[in-house]
């Protein structure tokens, strides 16, 4: 291995290179460890991936606009949606929850920055290189074409049996094994900041639900990433150095990777929502002018959700013949899970009833949320039940339901939290005429794409397959379904144009703009480099709306004169004399190591590994002899 | 390789703790006044030991799915050669090599004890033995692996020789950053670097090798000494 | 000494920031055990691992279910010691021991659940019938 320059590298006493200093200008973004910054890059590269899934997604409706469509091969196809789905679960659901969370948790608890701002930026440059790496493959013509669950014996048969005759089941296993690592270093970074770095009186009951949901998710994603991980390295293993893993052949048992797939798998279809359901418990208050319903109960159903959802994975395996007492078993857990998630539900509506709503474009997206992400949850309870499960297993009626949480949940969701926190993150507003353009074009087409899917689904139309013949009735919907995409499509680039039109226009936005309840409102807009210029203490749940609001004897609201806010302080002081943390290059060049070896994985070139390891290691000894600030005088 | 890359975060982590409260709530330098009153850094790495249980979970489920599975093939005609574990075995060897690593979890504790006690010549050498221990370990497994291999177990012999190599690798990978780990406390330590107040630093890279140790003693029972049905 | 200064400072970090949680506990704890303390437990692991190798060789000579547990049971032993002294979590604050147990536990719930589910379907697999 590199121990010789290992050590000599550790021997030297001072970094290696000049510590960058800058925190401003195009440059600072790639050596910035500002959680605002770093959520910032997750969230923007998270929206460009989200423009090549959605690509994906338009040429496959393009495909499937006729019956035996010609506009793709079907191995074309299946790149396609395997990369779709892997693009969308991991290059932007994941990252996106991400963004929110490394934006807002620090904000939002009270604190300057997140446990540990370099393992955070290791995370966001794992994050990008292995999306790179991910789309790479497409340069090698061989991306990968088994599904994002990748199920074996498919992908783990070796090359030279030709079951998926390209390199791409190797890209996709080595790929999301680099994923996971950002993804676990993000979940304890979390974990730690979350569970240490609250401000005084900051309890864990008083903590903001949004909050509270990238808590669960970190505990989730700490717990499920492992498994597949290991089931990944089986499926490198069997596929390049011939074990026996999933060869049934040989005793192996293609099963096993199913349960440790979906022992992942279902616990990140949590993580990818619990993120939504926090941003709308922060929306839907705000937005009536009312406390959220039943706040602990949300946070107990989240808490319960994170639970259950981990007796729920086999769900997903009904059809694999597991016999009468497991699928009960399982069957009953799924049943059980809709509860919470019904409860959480009736919370949000129970905040939006008698409250003085305003119909901004984020409330709207919120309201969006709870109506669509119902929808889909009724098609879920209906899958829990087995023999119904049988006759909809891999039909659009799957595609469909799961379309409905994740599309009509999550993203819906990220949508309202973009025009909610817009203004905290950039200064500026975005336009609500053209926000609101955006989300009646996205309604309309996410329903007019995914509603049909569940009659063609029912019908019988199976998924992952590259086209369908003519005369089984299915031509209309599945037309419907390509113009609804189109129109996502349509409301995707509306939203990108509101995202440049309001820069120019800048809108200015001040301090507290929604009227707020949490702490995040009460720093200026866009928020300084060191958060807050005091640590607020903090007395109750909601603290900041109890800092602007009391009551007079007959329970009607009154403004404080002071109003809470302490942008006043700013004017006093400029904040300079708060150390932070310096900029640092080394979490980048360690993260970069890892695509090389890839990389070498892949091609099974050993000596591109072990350079990869090497500027890995490179990385590490450099980032560890560097201390946390520069030495200057302060 | 690939596990090399994964406990890399941990090393961050192991160093990232020191001053990190700069960026808390009083810019203080102590770690101690969180919420928990536990320290950043040793909270995750307890969160990614408790995340790393479920990684060799998955394999030490895989191993005990397929245990003695080979042999039934065998007697079943389905396939044609299987491994007999009890008989490419060699139990006083491994005991020993196992026995090698446990008491290396106990010179860690040791030199954890003499930093925190502000004696770093001990520490030195307990930290240095440690690291020894966990370098005759991993030359033993290499030794074992090349006995194996030699005695015709190959990766893909049946499910035996895939899980068996893959866990016990992934292990003696684990082993192998551990031992990097301890060796740059040990050069730290000789440039001064670390005295009784970065004794947490040892601890961390101790709660590692602990982990890596006990996760071995689990594997030790179950792959060598519960006994293969004939 | 040292340790005692640190627990002396941790708490007068606690009484300057007043701690938030009902069930917060100072790092203060740090009265970890001392190396005449890790030697004896050193030493009976040593000797439990003597016995479990021991019992190895009774394979063949008595019940080999009763053999496995105490197999099992004495590596839970040894695993246990390790995790209680070693590792500290004896003395350590409550909230690393839950999430040691959550990890350690939560997966071994879930690979006993896989086991039960796979082996109660594929008894066939490893005792295939010709």
């Amino acid at each position: 291995m590199t121990t010789v320059e290992h050590s000599a590298v550790i021997a030297q006493p001072r970094p290696l290179l000049a510590r960058p200093t800058k925190t401003s200008g195009w440059t600072s973004w790639f050596t910035t460890i500002d959680h605002k910054k770093i959520g910032i890059m997750y969230g923007a590269t998270a929206l460009i991936f989200l423009v090549a899934g959605g690509i994906e997604a338009l040429l496959i409706r393009l495909q499937l606009w006729r019956p035996n469509g010609t506009i793709l091969t079907a191995a074309t196809y299946n790149q396609l949606f395997t990369m779709h789905g892997t693009t969308m679960v991991f290059l932007v659901g994941m990252p996106l929850a991400v963004a929110f969370g490394n934006f807002l948790v620090p904000l939002m608890i009270g604190a300057r920055d997140v446990a540990f701002p370099r393992i955070n930026m290791l995370g966001y440059w794992v994050f990008l290189f292995g999306g790179i790496f991910l789309y790479s493959s497409f340069l090698f013509g061989s991306a990968p074409n088994g599904g994002w669950f990748g199920y074996t014996p498919l992908t783990s048969t070796p090359l030279a049996h030709g079951f998926l005759p390209s390199r791409g089941p190797d890209f996709w296993a080595v790929g999301l094994i680099m994923l996971g690592i950002g993804s676990v270093t993000s979940g304890v970074n979390f974990i730690v900041t979350i569970l240490n770095m609250r401000a005084p009186g900051m309890t864990l009951l008083r903590m903001p639900v949004f909050v509270w949901m990238t808590f669960i998710i970190a505990m989730l994603t700490l717990f499920a990433l492992p498994p597949v991980t290991a089931a990944l390295i089986q499926v490198y293993m069997d596929r390049n150095f011939g074990t026996n893993f999933f060869n049934a052949a040989q005793g192996g048992d293609p099963l096993l990777y199913q349960h440790l797939f979906w022992l992942f798998g279902h616990p990140e279809v949590y993580i990818l929502i619990l993120p939504g359901m926090g941003i709308v418990s922060e929306t839907l208050p705000v937005f009536s002018r009312k406390p959220l319903f039943g706040a602990r109960v949300v946070v107990m159903s989240g808490i319960a959700i994170g639970f259950v959802g981990w007796g729920v994975w086999v769900h997903h395996m009904y059809a694999t013949g597991l016999g009468p007492a497991t699928t009960t078993g399982f069957g009953i857990a799924t049943m059980a899970i809709a509860v919470p998630t019904g409860v959480k539900i009736f919370n949000w509506l129970g905040t939006v009833w008698g409250g003085a709503v305003r119909l901004t474009t984020s409330m709207l997206f919120s309201l969006g949320f709870i109506a669509m992400f119902t929808l889909g949850g009724l098609s879920g309870v209906m899958h829990s039940i087995v023999p119904s499960n049988a006759q909809q297993h891999d039909t659009y009626f799957v595609v469909a339901h799961f379309h409905y949480v994740l599309f009509g949940g999550l993203v819906f969701a990220i949508f309202s939290g973009f025009y909610y926190w817009w203004p905290k993150a950039f200064g500026h507003f975005l336009s609500e005429k053209m926000g609101k353009i955006n989300f009646w074009l996205l309604f309309i087409g996410f329903n007019l794409t995914f509603f049909p899917m569940h009659i063609v689904g029912l019908q019988g139309m199976p998924r992952r397959t590259y086209t369908y013949g003519a005369g089984h009735g299915w031509e209309l919907l599945n037309q419907m379904e390509t113009v609804g995409a189109f129109i996502i499509a349509l409301s995707v680039l509306v939203f990108f144009v509101n995202v440049i039109a309001s820069r120019i226009r800048n809108d200015v936005a001040p301090a507290d703009p929604w009227d707020g309840r949490t702490l995040e409102w009460s720093i200026p807009s866009p928020v300084p480099a060191y958060n807050f210029l005091e640590i607020p203490e903090v007395h109750e749940f909601d603290d900041f709306w109890h800092k602007k609001y009391t009551e007079d004897e007959e329970g009607r609201l009154v403004r404080l004169p002071s109003g809470g806010s302490d942008a006043g302080q700013h004017e006093v002081s400029d904040g300079s004399h708060i150390h932070l943390p310096s900029p640092s290059y080394w979490p980048m060049v360690f993260a970069l190591g890892l695509p090389i070896s890839g990389y070498g994985f892949v091609f099974k070139n050993w000596l591109l590994v072990g350079v990869g390891v090497a500027v890995l290691m490179f990385g590490l000894t450099a980032w560890l002899i560097e201390p946390d600030t520069a030495h200057e005088d302060h | 390789m690939t596990a090399v890359a994964e406990e890399a975060p941990a090393l961050g982590a192991g160093h990232d703790g020191g001053g990190h409260d700069g960026a808390g709530h009083d810019g203080s330098d102590h770690g101690h006044t969180t919420n928990t009153g536990v320290s950043n850094t040793k909270l995750a790495i307890w969160a990614f030991l408790s995340s790393e249980c479920l990684f060799f979970g998955s394999f030490i489920a895989s191993y005990l799915l397929y245990r003695g599975r080979d042999t039934n093939f065998q007697k079943a005609g389905l396939i044609k050669t299987a491994f007999k574990p009890q008989e490419l075995f060699n139990i006083p060897f491994t005991s020993a090599t196992s026995f090698i690593l446990l008491m290396s979890s106990l010179t860690m504790v040791l030199a954890l004890a003499a930093l925190q006690r502000g004696d770093e010549r001990r520490f030195r050498i307990w930290i240095a033995s440690t690291a020894l221990f966990g370098l005759t370990f991993i030359s033993g497994q290499v030794f074992e692996f090349t006995e194996f291999y030699q005695k015709g177990l190959r990766l893909s012999s049946g499910t035996f020789g895939s899980t068996f190599f893959v866990m016990t690798g992934l292990h003696g990978a684990h082993v192998t950053v551990g031992i990097f780990w301890l060796l740059s406390l040990y050069q730290r330590s000789l440039q001064g670097k670390l005295g009784p107040e970065k004794a947490e630093a040892v601890e961390v890279a101790g709660l590692y090798w602990h982990f890596v140790d006990i996760v071995w003693i689990l594997i030790f029972t179950v792959v060598y000494l519960v006994p293969y049905h004939k | 000494m040292s340790t005692s200064t640190d627990l002396i400072i941790a708490q007068d970090h606690g009484a300057l920031v007043p701690a938030t949680d009902a069930a917060v506990e100072h790092a203060g704890e740090h009265n970890h055990p001392g190396p005449r303390q890790y030697v004896m437990i050193a030493v009976i692991l040593v000797v439990i691992t003597g016995i479990e190798v021991g019992m190895s060789y009774l394979d063949g000579h008595m019940n080999s279910t009763a053999l496995i547990a105490m197999l099992l049971g004495a590596a839970a032993v040894k695993f246990v010691l390790v995790v209680a002294w070693f590792m500290h979590l004896k003395t350590d604050s409550k909230i690393l021991r839950r999430f040691f147990i959550m990890g350690f536990f939560g997966a071994t719930l879930l690979f006993f659940i896989i086991m039960l589910v796979l082996h109660g379907m594929q008894n066939s697999y490893n005792l295939p019938t010709r």
